[in-house]
């Protein structure tokens, strides 16, 4: 049985599933789709692929219903693995004016050629086959590209487009010549490779101003393209090396907007400069728009909510399963119910002991925290409190749909396990909270050893990884204390710093951020005199931690010697929190000496 | 010396008496494992006229100190070589600079211990010596075997190396690659199957071969950890392509790796040799005879550098004529 909720690459996803698939309401798709520069960051699953897939031309025209002459744009879609332009014989010309040429004659050939591959792959032709446009292929063939690449030093006759029956024929053998000015650069390479001495490059070189963009424009002169500006969707732009970076920064600061423009898409903080070759940064937003696809979640959870909705209606859909998110995901029915009775309890004795504007707002507030507290209080566990239910997925999936699939298609195939084939229209709400606890657990034990495997340091007694595993604990224990307290804001995931973060608190953080412990966003200081960083654990720890990922949360400011000591003793930490409370510890530097003995 | 049934061990103690002549020029390299000293230790130093140690700028463990004692076995014959786990440049040039200065003459013997190089370091002196080398030179590579990898874990804890750093293609073997194409990349796999795994992962080839190195004559405790690795491999990767290599046979390697390139025409095709030096070679083999494909080499984030190996007391010996 097919399970509606698998993930998968994007790239291979068909013009069908992606119709199906995806929704763009609720996402950066429409900022992307502004003309202009544009810099997309976030982790990984966060959705920057699918979004780029989706402005494919395959996608638009069935989205869109229009031709492809009649959409408003043409999005090539450019990945960059970390593979394709590593070529260490570049190295030798390091420190040499060369490098920055060779680099950009490399990228350019990379992103010519997959615009072609594009052209012959995504994009809906009409009248391929017809002759005047066959003719009018080979003018762009013979005239304009083989001007361009004399221009550039190519000294071969250009393979001949007499037996092609069509413009994807053509296609094909366009791209077979850029793969020989790839081979003259290869060949090249192979000569550096045990040659200490400079060896001039004597092969066809391409730039970006004399090269790719008047190509780019003569390939828009013809009939069968949009009038609109191209995109070049730039996909995974930090496994570019630092010189293709700064070649890239270069492109993006030149005024070519009114007709190219580049969406560059990076894994947060991956990206390996903003320097361009000149040297000069270059700047939001005066250079290009930029965004971090989870701030959605993290500063609008509604939209996302109902972004997730869609995405999950679509699959049921797409599934023939009939059913809403909701009750297809149901919630634990007897939680709920208790959860409503605290809830009236609270509104009740709000008169004399409120603490909001309104009784609803201490409901929604202290009634669910209140159910954990009761649970612990009677059980000494807080274990049995259950993470079923659609929204409380959704809150648990952090802002990376592909969490909420992961897990989602998880409870589908437990489900399907256990049902002897029967067609499912709901996932129980003990599988929903056993899997919502597994996959927590996960994150936290099996898939943090990959951390520790590919970032850990044996040499060290403590290395990053390690720092960072205690940090998450030490908060994770901490932030369920402050949800067992009576303070007025019990439900807390981020912390801000009052002072630093220093270097090396801030190396751990950004590889939390980079595996997907921790959301980075930014929040006025105490003084309200400007901004400064803000953590937001991930939500999907909260079953491992026995926290409530409901609703808004707060955050607290923290010392950053606080942080330091949670990331060397954190046992040490969390037992002085739990004496001395989390403000006289954390944020007011009560916590003593980092290496005092314990 | 090579036969389809693979290499024959030979006992390390006649290592010595298997060179006809004496020796004109030693290679071998210092590193964490102790059985960086075997075959160096099982050779006369009055009957070898230089050496050539190579040694990691940034050796860990006990790479310093089995180095040490290397250079002291031959004395003023030897003379170390630093290459680098990061700059390849640095090691192709310190390598060639080496051997260039060497003025062998004809019918001169070339001994090659590969046990301890890093992969990427082997294939790229292969390059040099098959570059630099007369063809007159009788050239032997030699590769001492390992007791245990890991020794005293249970095979499932077993571990060599973690993390996976930089991805790259092995200098002197850039193959052709033509960007329009899709890849098919072809992995020899061996202990280390988180490595493998990421490296799968970067590449997100569109075909995969995964080799296993069961064939015989193999090390029936390695085949087993092999085994585990490979069979989480595939499970992984379900539309993968298996197929089997005798680890201690290059010339068998070279040839069923040149019949899984043509699996897929019209594909850009990498290799990864993760398995142990001799196959490597044969990798090599098969990227001089077919310069198409490409040999790729994942650096490793960090070496089980205390307790890699226990050394076996045979090794084995062996030329590859047809290349030279």
């Amino acid at each position: 049985m097919h399970n509606p909720f698998d993930v998968q690459t994007p790239e291979n996803l068909s013009t069908e599933d992606m119709i199906s698939l995806f929704v763009s309401e609720n996402t950066d798709y429409y900022q992307i789709e502004k003309a202009g520069h544009t810099f997309i960051s976030g982790p990984r699953g966060a959705g920057k692929s699918m979004i780029f897939r989706f402005l494919e031309p395959d996608c638009q025209c069935r989205h869109t219903g229009k031709k492809l002459s009649k959409l408003e744009y043409y999005a090539a879609y450019i990945p960059i693995k970390e593979t394709d332009l590593n070529l260490p014989e570049l190295a030798r010309l390091q420190a040499k004016h060369a490098t920055i040429v060779l680099n950009e004659h490399a990228l350019v050939i990379h992103v010519a050629t997959k615009f072609f591959v594009s052209l012959a792959e995504r994009a809906p032709i009409e009248g391929a086959s017809e002759k005047k446009n066959i003719q009018q292929y080979e003018s762009f063939y013979y005239d304009k590209l083989s001007k361009l690449l004399f221009r550039s030093g190519w000294k071969d006759e250009l393979p001949s487009l007499k037996c092609c029956k069509n413009i994807k024929d053509q296609l094909k053998i366009t791209l077979s010549l850029f793969d020989d000015v790839f081979g003259q650069l290869n060949h090249y390479m192979r000569k550096l490779s045990f040659c200490s001495e400079v060896l001039p490059y004597e092969g066809t070189l391409f730039g970006y101003t004399d090269f790719l963009v008047p190509l780019i424009k003569a390939l828009k002169e013809s009939p069968f393209m949009p009038e609109g500006p191209i995109f070049l969707l730039i996909d995974d732009a930090d496994n570019l090396n630092k010189s293709q970076a700064m070649v890239l920064n270069s492109w993006v600061a030149r005024r070519t907007t009114g007709f190219l423009c580049l969406k560059v898409s990076a894994q947060e903080g991956e990206y390996k400069t903003y320097a361009s070759v000149g040297g000069q940064r270059i700047d939001a937003p005066h250079d290009y728009s930029e965004f971090n696809i989870s701030d959605k979640y993290t500063s609008r959870f509604d939209n996302f909510k109902v972004r997730v909705r869609d995405i999950i209606a679509k699959r049921l859909t797409h599934h023939g399963v009939e059913k809403t998110p909701e009750d297809f995901f149901p919630v634990n029915k007897k939680q709920e119910e208790e959860i409503k009775a605290i809830g009236e309890e609270i509104a009740k004795v709000w008169s004399e002991r409120g603490r909001g504007y309104r009784p609803r707002d201490d409901v929604l507030r202290y009634a669910r925290p209140e159910y954990m507290k009761r649970l612990a209080g009677t059980s000494k566990s807080g274990s049995t409190y259950s993470y079923a239910g659609f929204e409380q997925l959704v809150h648990l999936s952090s802002g990376i749909v592909r969490h909420f699939l992961e897990s989602a298609s998880m409870m589908y195939a437990e489900t399907v396990s256990k049902s002897g084939g029967e067609p499912l229209s709901s996932i129980p709400h003990g599988i929903q909270n056993q899997i919502a606890n597994d996959y927590s657990n996960a994150f936290l034990f099996s898939e943090f050893s990959k951390v520790e495997k590919d970032e850990g340091d044996p040499s060290l007694t403590l290395d990053k990884p390690a720092k960072l595993k205690n940090l998450i604990n030490a908060l994770g224990g901490m932030f369920r204390q402050i949800l067992m307290s009576e303070c007025s804001e019990q439900r807390v995931f981020s912390i801000a710093f009052s002072n630093g973060p220093d270097m090396e608190v801030q190396e751990v953080l950004s590889l939390g951020v980079k595996y997907g412990y921790f959301h980075r966003s930014t929040i006025g200081n105490k003084e309200g005199t400007g901004r400064v960083p803000l953590y937001i654990l991930t939500r999907r720890l909260a079953p491992t931690f026995k926290l409530d990922p409901n609703g808004f949360a707060g955050y607290k400011f923290v010392q950053n010697e606080a942080i330091k000591q949670a990331m060397y003793s954190p046992k040490k930490l969390t037992n002085m929190v739990q004496k001395q409370g989390f403000e006289t510890v954390m944020s007011t530097g009560g916590q003593g000496s980092l290496f005092e003995n314990d | 010396m090579t036969s389809a049934k693979g290499l024959p061990p030979l006992p390390l103690a006649e290592l010595q008496k298997t060179m006809s002549l004496d020796l004109d020029l030693f290679i071998c390299s210092a590193s964490f494992e102790s059985r960086s000293l075997s075959a160096p230790k099982s050779l006369m130093p009055e009957k070898v006229k230089k050496v050539f140690m190579m040694r990691n700028e940034n050796v860990q463990g006990k790479g310093v100190e089995y180095g040490e004692q290397i250079l002291a076995h031959f004395r003023k014959r030897a003379e170390m070589v630093l290459v680098s786990k990061t700059s390849p440049i640095k090691t192709a040039d310190g390598l060639l600079a080496a051997i260039s200065s060497m003025e062998l003459g004809d019918n001169a013997s070339c001994l090659v211990d590969i046990t301890t190089m890093t992969h990427e370091a082997l294939l790229i002196l292969f390059r040099i010596l098959n570059k630099q080398l007369p063809k007159s030179v009788d050239l032997k590579f030699v590769y001492s075997a390992a007791k245990e990898y890991d020794p005293g874990k249970a095979d499932e804890n077993k571990w060599l190396s973690q993390g996976l750093g930089e991805v790259r293609s092995v200098l002197g073997y850039p193959g052709e690659m033509r960007p329009s194409r899709k890849s098919h990349l072809i992995v020899l796999v061996g202990f280390e199957e988180e490595r493998a795994r990421k490296l799968i992962e970067t590449y997100e080839p569109a075909a995969l071969s995964l080799g296993i190195g069961e064939l015989p004559p193999v090390n029936e405790s390695h085949l087993r950890v092999n085994r585990s690795h490979f069979k989480r491999l595939l499970s992984s990767n379900p539309n993968s392509i298996e197929f089997h290599f005798s680890p201690t046979d290059p010339l068998a390697v070279r040839d069923i790796v040149l019949e899984k390139v043509k699996l897929f025409e019209g594909f850009n095709v990498v290799i990864a040799p993760m398995n142990n030096k001799i196959s490597t070679l044969g990798v090599a083999l098969a990227a001089i005879e077919n310069p198409e494909v490409q040999i790729c080499y994942g650096r490793a984030m960090a070496y089980n550098v205390d307790n890699y190996s226990t050394p076996a007391d045979y090794c084995y010996v062996f030329s590859l004529p047809s290349v030279i």
